[in-house]
């Protein structure tokens, strides 16, 4: 009895240790709130010093808003949501700023059918972006010792209750083992696999191949704001993968990355 | 030299994890012809004049995922046609298909075609763009050979004697709240094509389409009619190459149109003076998506010509139907719903519920049912309002798997609406306009006023008061901006260190370890065992030559030693045992001293009781001596 009281004491505190410690990080702000002005900080240079701070992001992609620039507002503010992507006010703003640009994009194609929506693979890749990595290694590596320190326990037991209970603890534990492990090899795969990319070009065109020669055309699918894959990247060009699954070339400067690293 | 002997568990073990790899090899490794692929590109013609045509023709060996028609600005692609081959080379079967498309020059002078880009697994390869001389007045230029030049399309006109009875299903009756009545296409509405310059007796394509001048967005209906002389014999068809619509939505309804023919045959009938047997080779509801001049491209049909007094018999040649013009027109102004909302609909409004807290969300439901392209189609929907407010909406298509006539089906549309207040309150009408081709006008549906009632706050949802201004400037529902920390955050983790795989890891090594080191205590317990089992037999030697005959209780001695025996090398236990029991459990394991064995314990258990001599005693002691030297001679 006391070897199992003694594990899930330790099994609690490898848990409760790195939320606690997640939770002192927050360091004391040190500049105050202001409205957005014309003559304000140039939010887009602070988020540039600091790209991965959520705030400075926000704050940018809040300055592009009033700046009438919908496809960088839309890029920082995405920006700020994958870096903090459990933040409630980022989460709506994005939202708002989304219906802006679906607004504008129905006003400019009309005769058209849209496609809503965003590709497919953003699911996961948001998923995975809300998923604390170290809090599931954490659990990991508590399930890990629980489950092996109830093999050990069941194994010195004779036949009865305890026995039957360690054995039922030690299975759950192995398969939340393997959950752990099966998210975190997921995280970094879609992490290393999946690169979005907001269209921040005002009037963006698309073609078929990344060639100059090519066509270009303007279509309902590539339009200022959309939330894009990239696929392929070549000198001056970008291969996207669009809402519908369509994958289309364009110009290097038409989208850019979400992620700033 | 010390020869290593492999532990055969490893080998099956490594024989089991080589299964799955050489699966993975056989999947992931593309075969040799996989990579085999030629691409080329061709026209048929290097001069033409500036009202000719002049046919670019993609070709490729090889499994091709798609190809897009050559990108220039210098000439408009007034046709398309596709073939595919077979043919044999070096021992391999080779597919060999080629996209073919008819270019219309829009200036005179060196054009380039542009370059056409073939995707294939995932690459794309570009053929090089060709110049074409184009000169003023249909200039006489070189016909390479290879594909026969396209005609120039022309516009459906109505012949005499063009009218065909295709079999057209009755038109629905108009039901109650069902999909509104619409005309049904009949005969005589149908307007044929011009037919090729042709030999009489020759196989024609006639193009026949119901609408000459259709609205953007409405369906016209095209049916290719195949029409054989009556009298020709040893003609056959062998292939047909579908046409490819470009600036069209389009459906094939072949089946659906020919569900009351026999082989798709349309009987006899007679066109410009000739009798011929008519075939519905293909039918396509096509709905233009732009307005201005659209073609309806050829459809080619390969036929064998077997007759015996002809020249060129057995070869094959190309029968195509002549491209058609539709003059698209535009809608006339209306309400700006696009191109989609054209046809005859119906709309329901339904809301989910009538009654709600302020804060909650509710749904309303607006389906559009018709004659029309549903998945064209742009269902309304209420706007914010100082009452609501409105989130994006979910939309389902359904199209009818079976149309008659027309494409029908329906539009659903579920919009959640989120109350701000409490009170009751309307949602105000919801309109849905829509150009009706028959009529040539707009028209426009109107639901009822939904009323509301808001009863009690939802105290767990906050509902945004601001809504309204943000409809107005949305800017002003953003947030303010934030204050900035003075330390950069922490960047967030995308990776697992590896140390931290191995504190993962650690545990389970030490739980394989410690099992490991539990097997290996077993094994030495079991070699114990052995040797163990192998002195039993010295032992109860010893202790029976030990065994004095006039001693008290020499008999049990003597069924101790056998009993302690048997339990040492046979893992037998015999106590409890009955006799008949005994020998039952002996046989397997002694044979013939199986009887004997047992013949010793039941008179040493009766001695034990019933008393015995001296001598006896001694006797069954010699004999239980003789027994244990047996059983161990025999191991």
């Amino acid at each position: 009895m006391k070897t199992v009281l003694y594990v899930a004491l330790v099994a609690t505190l490898l848990v409760w240790l790195p939320l606690s410690a997640a939770t002192a990080q927050q360091a004391a702000p040190v500049a105050p709130s202001a409205a957005i002005e014309a003559d304000g900080p140039d939010y887009r240079a602070l988020s540039a010093e600091v790209p991965t701070d959520p705030d400075r992001a926000f704050n940018a992609g809040l300055a592009a808003a009033h700046e009438d620039d919908i496809g960088a507002a839309l890029l920082y503010l995405e920006r700020a949501r994958a870096y903090a992507p459990l933040d409630r006010e980022i989460r709506d703003t994005v939202t708002l700023v989304r219906r802006e640009a679906g607004s504008r994009r129905a006003d400019l194609w009309s005769s058209d059918r849209l496609t809503q929506g965003q590709p497919a693979a953003l699911y996961w890749w948001h998923f995975f972006r809300s998923l604390p990595l170290m809090l599931v290694v954490y659990i990991l590596l508590g399930a890990s010792i629980m489950s092996v320190s109830l093999v050990v326990v069941r194994t010195r037991l004779r036949r009865g209750g305890r026995r039957d209970a360690a054995t039922v603890f030690a299975v759950v534990g192995v398969l939340v083992c393997i959950n752990a492990v099966i998210w975190i090899v997921a995280s970094q795969r879609v992490a290393s696999r999946i690169e979005p990319a907001v269209i921040v070009a005002s009037n963006p065109t698309y073609r078929d191949a990344p060639d100059g020669l090519a066509s270009s055309r303007r279509g309902p699918e590539v339009y200022t704001g959309a939330l894009v894959l990239i696929r392929e990247s070549r000198p001056g060009w970008l291969r996207i993968e669009l809402a519908d699954g369509d994958r289309v070339w364009v110009a290097e400067d038409t989208a850019q990355r979400v992620l700033a690293e | 030299m010390v020869r290593r002997r492999h532990d055969p568990r490893l080998i099956r073990a490594l024989r089991l994890a080589a299964i799955p790899v050489v699966l993975f090899a056989l999947l992931y490794v593309p075969a040799p012809e996989a990579f085999a692929q030629s691409i080329n590109a061709r026209v048929n013609r290097a001069t033409i004049g500036d009202n000719e045509t002049v046919v670019f023709e993609v070709v490729t060996d090889g499994p091709v995922d798609r190809v897009t028609p050559p990108d220039s600005g210098d000439f408009i692609i007034v046709g398309t046609q596709r073939g595919t081959s077979i043919r044999f080379a070096n021992g391999q079967t080779v597919q060999q298909t080629s996209w073919g498309y008819v270019l219309r020059p829009t200036h005179t002078g060196q054009l380039s075609t542009g370059r056409a880009a073939v995707y294939s697994g995932g690459n794309v390869t570009h053929t090089e763009p060709i110049i074409i001389t184009v000169t003023p007045q249909g200039g006489t230029g070189t016909q390479p050979q290879g594909i026969a030049p396209a005609p120039a399309p022309i516009r459906p006109t109505p012949l005499p004697n063009g009218g065909f009875e295709v079999p057209v299903a009755p038109t629905v009756a108009p039901e109650d709240g069902g999909i509104p009545p619409m005309p049904s296409v009949t005969s005589s509405q149908m307007l044929p094509s011009g037919v090729a310059e042709h030999e009489r007796g020759d196989p024609l394509i006639v193009a026949y389409v119901s609408k000459a001048t259709p609205w953007v967005g409405e369906q016209v209906l095209v049916d290719f009619v195949y029409l054989q002389p009556v009298r020709s014999f040893g003609q056959s068809t062998t292939s047909m190459t579908d046409p490819e619509f470009t600036g069209f939505w389009f459906r094939d309804v072949t089946e659906m149109r020919a569900a009351g023919t026999i082989r798709r045959s349309l009987g006899t009938r007679s066109f410009n003076g000739q009798s011929y047997n008519a075939h519905l080779l293909r039918s396509y509801i096509l709905v233009p998506l732009n307005e201005g001049e659209q073609i309806i491209p050829h459809i080619e049909v390969s036929v064998e010509d077997r007759r015996v007094f002809r020249r060129n018999n057995g070869d094959a040649r190309a029968i195509r139907s002549l491209p058609m013009i539709l003059d698209v027109r535009a809608l006339p102004p209306g309400p700006a719903v696009g191109t989609g909302n054209v046809g005859r609909f119906t709309m329901r409004v339904e809301p989910e519920s009538l009654t709600a807290r302020a804060g909650d969300t509710v749904s309303l439901s607006v389906v559009i049912e018709g004659t029309g392209v549903p998945s064209r189609v742009r269902a309304p929907g209420p706007v914010d309002s100082d009452d609501i407010r409105v989130f994006d909406a979910d939309t389902n298509h359904h199209e009818d798997p079976s149309p008659r006539d027309w494409i029908t089906g329906r539009t659903s549309t579920r919009i959640p609406l989120q109350i701000k207040h409490e009170g009751t309150f309307e949602i105000p009408p919801i309109r849905f306009s829509f150009f009706d081709p028959w009529k040539g006008e707009w028209e426009t549906l109107s639901s009822e006023p939904i009323e509301v009632r808001a009863i009690g706050t939802n105290p767990l949802v906050e509902v945004a008061e601001d809504t309204n201004e943000a409809s107005s400037s949305w800017l002003s529902a953003l947030p303010q901006p934030r204050p900035l920390n003075s330390s950069s955050p922490p960047p967030r983790r995308s990776s697992v260190p590896t140390v931290w795989w191995l504190l993962c890891l650690m545990p389970w090594v030490l739980l394989a370890l410690w099992f490991g080191q539990r097997r290996a205590a077993a094994k030495r317990a079991s070699g114990a065992g052995e040797r163990s089992k192998a002195n039993a037999g010295q032992a109860a030697e010893r202790s029976l030559q030990s065994i004095s005959p006039g001693a008290s209780g020499a008999c049990g001695e003597v069924a101790v030693c056998v009993s302690e025996y048997l339990r040492e090398s046979f893992d037998l236990v015999t106590r409890g045992m009955t006799n008949a029991h005994l020998l039952e459990t002996l046989r397997p394991l002694l044979g013939d001293e199986a009887e004997e064995t047992a013949a010793i314990l039941h008179e040493c258990e009766v001695a034990r009781f019933a008393g015995m001599d001296d001598a006896g005693v001694g006797s069954l002691r010699d004999r239980a001596l003789a027994l244990v030297r047996r059983i161990e001679g025999t191991r």
